[in-house]
């Protein structure tokens, strides 16, 4: 038995093997992850400084004229206030309703649950771009479909909608925030340990008291997370601001940073963009600080645990019926801008949609956009992007998630806050950042330059998505493959990634779906080279050809919705089986 | 085979937490062979001693020598990585692979560090291995479809396919239920000692540890209490600590007041004992006096205490009914209680006066714990643990 030994011991150590080594690999890390999120933040500080008509590298001039201009005037006062009512106002709206309809899907015997939730989960298919568009022909004063009818119908004189005011924008926006506020809580409503309840029953409280003195409290803290994090995402958000507020002069933070950076007309204004972003990058900072503070508090309740639960389902009773029609009619508005698109798709130039119209409708607009070598362009530039960037920024975030879960030393600390740092970073900025630092390189104009700004974006949400993946994979695991003689790369890709990839592949999917969905990087990076789907349907919107733009929308949505759709129906079928 | 010496490992401290030292300068020997296990309580340093032999924890200072090969030491700058180290090992959790059937798990080790013997070659070895743990067959299985004891079966063929120098096990029966980890132990034993391989067991189970190994090293607070066979341990402890874990027994402070050769005469609340005394007490010591439960004879009548025993008279002051054995209260002069064990068929009646005679030679007089330093290096270890 022993004599075996000699034979297998190991001859020597290959060449390239050094390659091979973790520390080799954890400096290329941080390397990497330095250049994708410390350039850009460094780049735009300098550029706040800079003087406003140069690019940051040209100039060895600092100054602040920049903030002295955004603080001098009562507008950065109303910009702010308007961006805080803004999000305020959206966010509760969407996440109250996403808490009552996440109460009545997890919680009530409401029919059609599995239906909400698989649509509510599907929606990311769907971009905020297209949303936006939908609206505007769905309620602008002039031609929109829903004031073509009301006036028929009741034979009024003036338009009872209009998409160009400010409650337009917090109602739209709030229609936006409810589907990831629902798959927030969701979680959160379905997992409650349904104990706490049942002892509240047992000790004699009726169910509205249990549900009053018990069951709200113990959410209340989740929820408030959840909110708060919302409005994280509502300030850095800029498609619909960008699409709805600003053709009704409502200008909030983002869309400020962008026009001044992109003007329809005169220079670039890169200095007072940059210095808007810092502030915008300042407002996030500040709103993931209480964010966190609100998570940590909200630990102490702890009601969400591993374990999966079959929690208590609250009889509706009378309610069922009103209740449900409710709810479907509340996703029936929600679906409303997407149809007006695919109506708008078929018809040779805008028209209100009637039975009349109907005989006109062709397919002409898809058949014109895929024979366009713009279209087609278009096409495989999206496909490149999504593709790249999704696997790229996953296989990113899965070796820093190792690191952060396996390896604990300084450099894995630093590498864990550079990787979450592009959380508080608005996207519009940090794309201007880009823009910014590459704009002088061969990078710029391509689609490569569209595919590491997703990543530096993304990198965030993937490193976390994979780091809770990993601390939930046993560490015996991997250390089985050390002991049995594999090398570190052996043991990462033969072991933990595929024992990781269910985590990898819904985490692939969300990056690629919201990648192909973005207009923020598209938009700001635009060259004629690297138009992709969705800044390609933003021309077309703007030229105008609505129908071709309305015929591209949809097959982007029908693109990504071939990929989403079956992947939730899956996930739900196996959280039935579960 | 595998030489330990002052190996030292301390954590660093974690935030809101102290540093802690899980091993203080251990130093170990183990024989070609032997299984040798490693016991103690949950935080003792077992683990991480288990983890820097396999390479899997780096030790801050000391020597680990594998057969010929120094696998680490500090002072000459050597540091095989445990991928390197040709060993086999056994999880606690079994760290079977799911995503592999049982053959892909077992034939993984093959092919490891430029290694490719062929598909034969493999085929074969796997198949030999997975016949040794009694699982001939069950190759194509996805390994999600076995039973724990099937599990750790997979887990040892694997642990072994590639014919390692060491075999490093940790915990292996602590995830099987109770029947089946007597019967798992006696064949784990007999497999290993048939293979001829050393072995090296962590467990926190005195009777696993008694039953499965050569050798013991009794581990506590990132030190080695004391080693040897099982039994020399259990019959000679050096220390109140070496005494309770091995086994269970009373632990009665006393004070040493005569001493002669081996034996000595311990002061208790119910009298002087002869008993044996472990080496280095001396007269006037504060000591423990260790009585086993099995020490004493149990009479009803008085009997005549002879030459080296005492003989002490007590009440019952409780019975409790075990199974096999009952275990009794006896209430002694002095208000001491001492739990003996009895046949279940001699059962005697609560309130009964009962006579004890203790043989000098079954009971033994050791060391104090230095109970205020130990306490506080526990808390601290629990700490690391959890």
């Amino acid at each position: 038995m022993m004599a075996d030994v000699s034979a297998e011991q190991p001859s020597g150590t290959a060449r390239w093997t050094f390659l091979g080594s973790p520390r080799l690999i954890k400096v290329v890390l941080l390397v990497v992850v330095a250049t994708l999120v410390l350039g850009p933040v460094i780049v735009l500080l300098r550029a706040s400084l800079a003087p406003q008509d140069v690019l940051p590298f040209e100039t060895s001039v600092f100054t602040f004229d920049n903030f002295r201009q955004i603080f001098a005037g009562d507008d950065t006062v109303k910009l702010l206030t308007t961006t805080i009512v803004y999000a305020a106002g959206s966010v509760l709206l969407g996440v109250g309703a996403a808490a009552v309809v996440a109460w009545l899907t997890e919680r009530t015997d409401m029919p059609g649950a599995t239906v909400i939730r698989i649509f509510l989960f599907s929606w990311m298919a769907v971009p905020p771009l297209v949303i936006g568009f939908g609206w505007v022909l769905l309620i602008n004063p002039g031609n929109g479909a829903l004031n073509v009818f009301a006036r028929s119908a009741f034979g009024l004189t003036s338009a009872p909608f209009t998409i160009y005011s400010f409650w337009s924008l917090i109602i739209i926006t709030a229609f936006s925030v409810l589907p990831t506020a629902y798959v927030m809580l969701g979680g959160l409503f379905s997992n409650m340990d349904p104990q706490l309840e049942s002892a509240g029953h047992v000790h004699g409280g009726r169910s509205f008291t249990v549900m009053r003195r018990i069951t709200l409290p113990l959410l209340i803290p989740g929820i408030l997370s959840v909110g708060i994090f919302m409005v994280m995402i509502v300030v850095q958000a800029f498609e619909i601001p960008f699409v709805v507020g600003l053709s009704a002069q409502i200008r909030v933070l983002s869309t400020r940073v962008y026009l001044l950076a992109s003007p329809t007309t005169g220079i670039p204004n890169y200095g007072l963009s940059s210095a808007f972003g810092v502030c915008l990058l300042g407002l996030a900072c500040l709103l993931m600080w209480v964010y966190f503070r609100c998570v940590g508090t909200g630990e102490k309740y702890r009601v969400v645990t591993g374990k999966a639960f079959r929690p208590r389902r609250q009889k509706l009773g009378a309610w069922r019926i009103p209740v449900t029609c409710l709810v479907f009619a509340l996703f029936g508005i929600m679906v409303l801008p997407v149809l007006m698109i695919l109506w708008t798709s078929f018809t040779a130039s805008y028209q209100v949609p009637s039975l009349a119209g109907f005989a006109n409708l062709s397919l002409d607009n898809y058949s014109r956009a895929l024979a366009s070598p713009f279209a087609q362009q278009a096409i495989f530039n999206t496909l490149i992007l999504v593709l790249a960037s999704a696997t790229i920024v996953m296989l990113l975030g899965s070796l820093i998630a190792w690191f952060s879960v396996r390896d604990r030393g300084p450099a894995v600390r630093i590498l864990d806050i550079l990787a979450f740092a592009p959380t508080a970073i608005p996207p519009v900025v940090m794309v201007i950042a880009i823009l910014l630092v590459y704009i002088r390189t061969p990078v710029y104009g391509t689609i490569w330059i569209l595919v590491l700004s997703s990543v530096t974006v993304q990198l965030a949400f993937a490193t976390r998505t994979m780091t809770s993946a990993l601390t939930q994979l046993h560490k015996e695991l991997g250390d089985a493959a050390t002991v049995c003689g594999a090398g570190w790369w052996t043991s990462f890709r033969r072991i933990t990634l595929p024992l990781l990839r269910v985590q990898f592949l819904s985490g692939w999917l969300f990056v690629a779906a919201h990648t192909s969905r973005d207009l923020t990087i598209p938009l700001v990076l635009m060259t004629s080279s690297n138009v992709v789907l969705a800044s390609a349907i933003w021309m077309m919107w703007d030229f105008p050809d609505l129908p071709g733009a309305s015929a591209m929308a949809v097959l982007l949505v029908l693109g990504l919705l071939t990929v989403v759709l079956p992947v939730q129906i899956l996930a739900n079928r196996g959280r039935r089986g579960a | 085979m595998l030489k330990v010496s002052h190996l030292e490992r301390t954590y660093p401290a974690q935030p809101g937490g102290a540093a802690v030292h899980a091993l203080k300068s251990v130093s170990l020997s183990v024989e070609q062979g032997d299984i040798f296990s490693l016991l103690g309580p949950s935080g003792c340093g077992k683990t991480t001693m288990l983890q820097c032999i396999a390479g899997l924890e780096t030790p801050d200072a000391g020597r680990i020598v594998i057969g010929p090969q120094t696998v680490y030491s500090r002072a000459e700058r050597i540091q095989v990585s445990a991928s390197e180290r040709g060993l086999g090992m056994v999880f606690q959790s079994y760290a079977i692979w799911p995503h592999m059937s049982v053959a892909e798990n077992v034939a993984f080790p093959l092919l490891q560090r430029g290694r490719n013997p062929g598909r034969e070659q493999i085929a074969q070895r796997v198949d030999e291995a997975l016949a040794m743990v009694e699982l001939a067959g069950y190759g194509n299985r996805s390994a999600t479809q076995l039973s724990g004891g099937q599990q750790q079966r997979v887990a040892l063929a694997r642990a072994l396919v590639h014919k390692p120098r060491l075999l490093l096990l940790d915990e292996p029966l602590s995830n099987l239920d109770a029947k089946l980890r007597d019967t798992m132990r006696i064949e784990l034993r007999q497999l290993i000692k048939s293979i001829g391989i050393t072995a090296v067991f962590v467990t926190h189970d005195q009777i696993e540890a008694m039953g499965i190994s050569d050798k013991v090293a009794l581990m506590r607070g990132g030190e080695v209490v004391q080693v040897g066979k099982s039994r020399d341990i259990y019959l000679n402890p050096h220390t109140a600590f070496a005494a309770d874990f091995m086994g269970s027994g009373n632990l009665i402070p006393c004070t040493i007041s005569d001493m002669g050769g081996d034996r000595a005469v311990a002061t208790t609340p119910f009298g002087r004992i002869r008993a044996r005394a472990a080496a280095g007490l001396r007269i006037g010591d504060d000591a423990v006096l260790v009585i086993r439960p099995n020490a004493p004879i149990v009479d009803t009548r008085p009997a005549n205490a002879q030459g080296d025993a005492a003989q002490i008279t007590g009440n019952v002051a409780s019975v409790t009914f075990l199974g096999e054995k009952i275990e009794v209260q006896v209430r002694l002069p002095g208000g001491y209680d001492l739990v003996t064990t009895m046949n279940t068929f001699d059962a005697p009646a609560e309130g009964q006066e009962i006579h004890l005679t203790l043989p000098a030679e079954r009971c033994i007089i050791v060391h104090r714990d230095n109970a205020a330093a130990s306490t506080v290096r526990d808390a601290e270890l629990a700490g690391v643990a959890a």
